[in-house]
């Protein structure tokens, strides 16, 4: 199965005077339609490498690599680009945004890359509203809705452009056992649906086993990488 | 445009705030126009009362000349400039009065000119100023309120003109068919008004005149229109003045008074300006958040940049649209409700220039809150989220 995102000696230190190093030469790669769990302490280095990952934050060193191509010498402007087309954002508080309702919540990466939305990707929302079951809210505030509805929408919205990659930071962390179980579960079918790769930070073990691989971080480095 | 519609949506996500913004940028722009526009109505009314009732360019023959030799073809060149409103030839001389007080007859100035024409400058046939009717061209005169009272005559009285009242010759009986008010006594008191033929007659001349009296469209270019018109005519035996020569201290009050009220303008502007570009900062600020978001799904950082110009755009010209009614109803109420003895008037150049400086200052001075929102990283605000 070919990869869809590599990294290569990634480093990553925080601080001028005292460097604190919190990625240290991390190498690993993800394949195409893989759900994949990374875990680790707090302070580990989880959400620094995802963030990373994501071209929201920059390698001290190192190389990331997208379907062959290296990315992270991109300049704002194609990161931004390509951000848009092929990666999709799940965070633990949901990030959406409370100027607009679900529905443009969810078009919204459609938006910002092309102005007019097409039927076509109309019925692409809609179908994946309905895969995450929130196709009654579509006209809610964000603000009135639940925090499981919540997180759904942020799920739709990651799915709506497509993605290669969606990176997920602690989706379920804001989320009681129950809804965390549901948008797990909804994760693993929507991986098998679409066949988009998820890369999901999570410190709910648990949860993890529910993945095909679990990569564990601990200061900084791989502790250890296991196939399910 | 989606970025546009981004602006639209901040704007309308604050509405109270954005309500506050929007006034506050009217009454400054309504502040602007209004002093504009009473700054404008004190200068026409100045220059009304100084000059409007008066040449604006005089033409008249150099010292040693009695007359202008060879005025018709002057006037023909003359007539050609399109900058004129009016161009009157005058024969004015002194005569005497002969008939009233035989001992010690009275000088007065026969102005003998179009008198249809002549009112066009000086106005004199104003129906709450005039008295009786104008004259004929054979035996009638017009003369000032206050030398109608000094002779003790009255509309219908005959009077005696004499060029030279030591002379054996008979003068010419007048009538007196008006009486004009200039509001300036001493040319009512010393002005005799006639048609030009009878100047003529009076003075023993054919045809002859000594000043061309001019008024221009654009009083302000009197003085280059003054220096055309010399140019033009090359004549040694003229001398070509204009009112701004003679008027030199009320220019020097008009152009302080203009440039002080520009400070006051251009300043009101300013604070408004900056008014706009500290809030949008703190908008910034505020939907740093959203900004982030926005940022991470493949906002680009110059379209990030665009959503605060777009905002400064917008605050300005709804503001500067509000501010220019509110400034008009305030002209209105203004000229409607004051006791002064003038007009504020709403000029079409006031509310142009005052419409593109507001626009153009706000979103320059947006730029610094654009800017910020640009260069703001995607991961400190996630990380602080």
């Amino acid at each position: 199965m070919s990869n869809t995102i590599e990294l290569l000696n990634i480093t990553k230190d925080y601080g001028k005077s005292i460097p604190v190093k919190v990625l240290k030469d991390i190498s690993i790669k993800f394949e195409k339609g893989s759900l994949n769990a990374i875990i680790g302490q707090s302070g580990s280095g989880k959400s620094t490498l995802l963030n990373i990952m994501g071209l929201l934050d920059k390698p001290t060193s190192g190389s990331i690599y997208l379907d062959g191509k290296k990315i992270n010498d991109f300049n704002n402007k194609h990161q931004s680009r390509l951000r848009n087309e092929n990666i999709g954002f799940i965070f633990q508080f949901h990030y959406l945004l409370p100027e607009w309702n679900v529905w443009e919540n969810i078009l919204m990466p459609l938006r910002i890359r092309k102005d007019n939305i097409t039927d076509k990707m109309k019925d692409r929302a809609k179908m994946i509203m309905e895969a995450v079951g929130i196709t009654d809210i579509a006209k809610e505030k964000i603000q009135e809705i639940s925090g499981g509805q919540q997180q759904r929408t942020a799920i739709a919205r990651a799915l709506i452009t497509n993605p290669k990659i969606i990176l997920a930071d602690e989706p379920t962390g804001n989320l009681d056992s129950i809804n965390s179980d549901a948008v797990y579960n909804l994760i693993k079918s929507l991986n098998e649906e679409f066949n988009t790769t998820f890369i999901i930070i999570t410190h709910d073990e648990r949860l993890a086993k529910k993945t095909n691989r679990i990569i564990e971080l601990e200061d900084g480095i791989i502790k250890s990488d296991t196939l399910l | 445009m989606f970025t546009l519609k981004i602006a639209f949506r901040f704007i309308f996500s604050k509405k109270s705030q954005s309500l506050l913004i929007l006034i506050g940028f009217a009454i400054g722009i309504a502040v602007n126009i209004f002093v504009g526009s009473i700054i404008r109505g004190v200068e026409s009314n100045l220059i009304n009362t100084t000059i409007g009732a008066s040449p604006h360019i005089t033409i008249t023959p150099i010292e040693n000349q009695t007359y202008i030799e060879g005025w018709e073809d002057i006037l023909n060149v003359i007539n050609k400039n399109k900058d004129l409103k009016v161009v009157l030839p005058v024969l004015e001389e002194r005569v005497f009065i002969t008939n009233i007080n035989p001992e010690s007859p009275d000088d007065v100035i026969i102005r003998g000119m179009e008198l249809d024409k002549g009112n066009e400058i000086y106005n004199y046939y104003d129906s709450d100023r005039f008295y009786g009717n104008p004259p004929n061209s054979i035996n009638e005169v017009i003369i000032g309120k206050e030398l109608a009272i000094d002779l003790e005559v009255n509309i219908s009285d005959t009077i005696t003109l004499q060029k030279n009242p030591n002379s054996e010759e008979q003068g010419t009986n007048l009538i007196i068919s008006g009486i004009f008010d200039l509001g300036v006594s001493g040319l009512n008191s010393i002005w005799l008004l006639s048609e030009f033929n009878i100047a003529n007659q009076i003075l023993n001349t054919s045809s002859q005149i000594n000043g061309i009296y001019i008024q221009v469209n654009d009083i302000f270019l009197a003085d280059v229109i003054a220096d055309e018109i010399e140019l033009t005519l090359n004549n040694q035996n003229i001398m070509i003045t204009n009112w701004k020569k003679e008027n030199t201290q009320l220019l020097t009050a008009l152009n302080a008074q203009e440039q002080s009220s520009s400070i006051i303008q251009f300043f009101v502007l300013m604070s408004v300006v900056i008014a706009i570009a500290s809030v949008l900062s703190i908008t910034v600020i505020q939907k740093s958040k959203q900004i982030g978001i926005l940022k991470a799904m493949g906002l680009t950082n110059q379209m990030s940049a665009r959503v605060f110009l777009f905002q400064g755009l917008l605050y300005s010209f709804f503001g500067t649209l509000l501010g220019l009614a509110l400034g008009s109803i305030l002209v209105e109420l203004f000229n409607r409700y004051s006791n002064v003895p003038f007009q504020s008037t709403l000029h079409g150049d006031l509310i142009i220039i005052t419409t593109i400086a507001a626009i153009l200052f706000s979103v320059i001075a947006s730029l610094i809150p654009a800017k910020n929102s640009s260069k703001m990283e995607i991961i400190d605000i996630i990380r602080n989220y």
